[in-house]
């Protein structure tokens, strides 16, 4: 998961640095962090609960 | 009567001296390896390189500090919290002088230099911190030590562009050097007292293979992992081009971006207890982790879309919005970890201690 701190700062350089625009990338991270949280709410149905 | 005097004056006290060196060598840690980013625009325009690449500077920080990360308890088992502190702090001073040599090639160095050390940080503070604490203090004393992260970014942000117009790049990363070497001088005059071995502590085995056989099979673990991955990847990009997009793209002051971002951190230092709260009081965890990918999504698309005509107070309030979520979920995420018995929850048979666990061990929090 800490994985994302290295992966994708690096590829916004690369998007960044090639398009010279932050706006698609700033909008496809927020999309995957918007489908991380709906797949969270998914998931709350079948979380187990620690006892 | 005597058994409870005797239970009661043997009863640790509130760890204050540990506390404030832990959080003093996670707040300089951090601040030095995010006056790069937060200085981005000006020593891009003297080094001669593209700001943007700054993104590659954190990548190896973080990159190289999961592997310290991993590496780290071994040590701090056979050296002593303290001392691997010490390895910390030697990490920074290592990161600034290099990095003031001020050439391209020099900056990438500094940037592993300081990720070789860098992960130890949270697990040698825990390490540190949990046996000397007592339990009703615990959630205070950790969420204290966590602070030191949002705070070392936040100075970060409000000194080093001030620092850097006035005095220079370079001059502003070598300043840091002052404090990060009394520090490391105080810590060895603590360090024969806290680092001797406290009964029952023992190493935790942790790796990769480890990591990712907790995730296997397990749904709900692994949609909270991909949220996790996502959310501190967002915030880090939040934090590596603030500055470098608000100078570059908008236009704004390089002082003025800084506050910017501090205004960032700041956001996330205030609202990680409010989010705990919440998940307490008022909504399971999971949902207000959803709610913030929602919220992250917007400041993120918004973010994207700074431009020259846009008011300063927008910025600020998508930013403020951005530091919220995407620095405040962390707190949540690690309750909710534990909550599904995840790498915070697994402790070793017969330990109490959460300093034995693969989480306290893991990856350099953000």
């Amino acid at each position: 998961m800490f994985a994302g701190v290295m992966v994708l700062p690096a590829a916004m350089s690369g998007v960044v640095t090639l398009a010279g625009s932050y706006a698609q990338v700033y909008s496809v991270i927020g999309a995957l962090a918007l489908v991380a949280g709906l797949g969270l709410v998914w998931g709350i149905r079948e979380a187990p609960r620690r006892s | 009567m005597r058994g409870e005097t005797t239970a009661r004056t043997s009863a640790p006290a509130f760890p204050l001296a540990p506390l404030a060196a832990t959080l003093a060598v996670q707040t300089l840690a951090t601040g030095a390896a995010y006056s790069i980013p937060a200085m981005a625009p000006e020593i891009a325009r003297h080094v001669g390189i593209n700001p943007a690449l700054v993104g590659v500077y954190i990548s190896l920080v973080y990159g190289v500090g999961i592997l310290s990360a991993l590496l780290s308890p071994g040590y701090i088992y056979s050296r002593g919290a303290t001392r691997v502190s010490q390895a910390v702090l030697i990490a920074t001073v290592a990161m600034l002088l290099t990095a003031a040599f001020g050439s391209a090639a020099m900056i990438v160095l500094s940037a592993a230099l300081m990720g070789l050390a860098y992960g130890a940080t949270a697990p040698s503070s825990t390490h540190l911190l949990v046996p000397r604490t007592p339990k009703p203090h615990m959630n205070v004393v950790l969420s204290l030590r966590q602070i030191g992260v949002p705070l070392g970014g936040m100075l970060a942000g409000l000194l080093m562009p001030p620092l850097a117009l006035a005095v220079g790049w370079r001059t502003a990363l070598l300043l840091q050097l002052v404090p990060t070497l009394l520090l490391l001088a105080a810590l060895e005059a603590a360090r024969h007292r806290w680092d001797a071995p406290l009964p029952g502590q023992t190493p935790a085995s942790v790796g990769i293979r480890a990591m990712v056989r907790l995730l296997k099979g397990d749904r709900p673990l692994q949609r909270l992992s991909f949220a996790s991955f996502v959310y501190a990847g967002l915030q880090i990009c939040f934090i590596a081009f603030m500055t470098t997009q608000l100078t570059t793209v908008v236009g704004m002051p390089l002082i003025q971006a800084g506050q910017i971002l501090a205004l960032y951190q700041l956001a996330g230092v205030v609202s990680r207890p409010v989010w705990g709260w919440l998940a307490d009081h008022v909504m399971p965890a999971r949902l207000l982790l959803a709610l913030q990918g929602v919220i992250m999504c917007l400041a993120a698309v918004l973010t994207g879309r700074f431009a020259p005509d846009w008011p300063v107070a927008m910025i600020a309030l998508v930013s403020i919005a951005g530091g919220a979520t995407a620095s405040g979920y962390t707190g949540i995420a690690y309750a909710e970890y534990a909550r599904l018995g995840g790498p915070g929850a697994r402790r070793r048979p017969g330990s109490a201690r959460p300093s034995c666990s693969p989480a306290s061990w893991s990856c350099p929090r953000p």
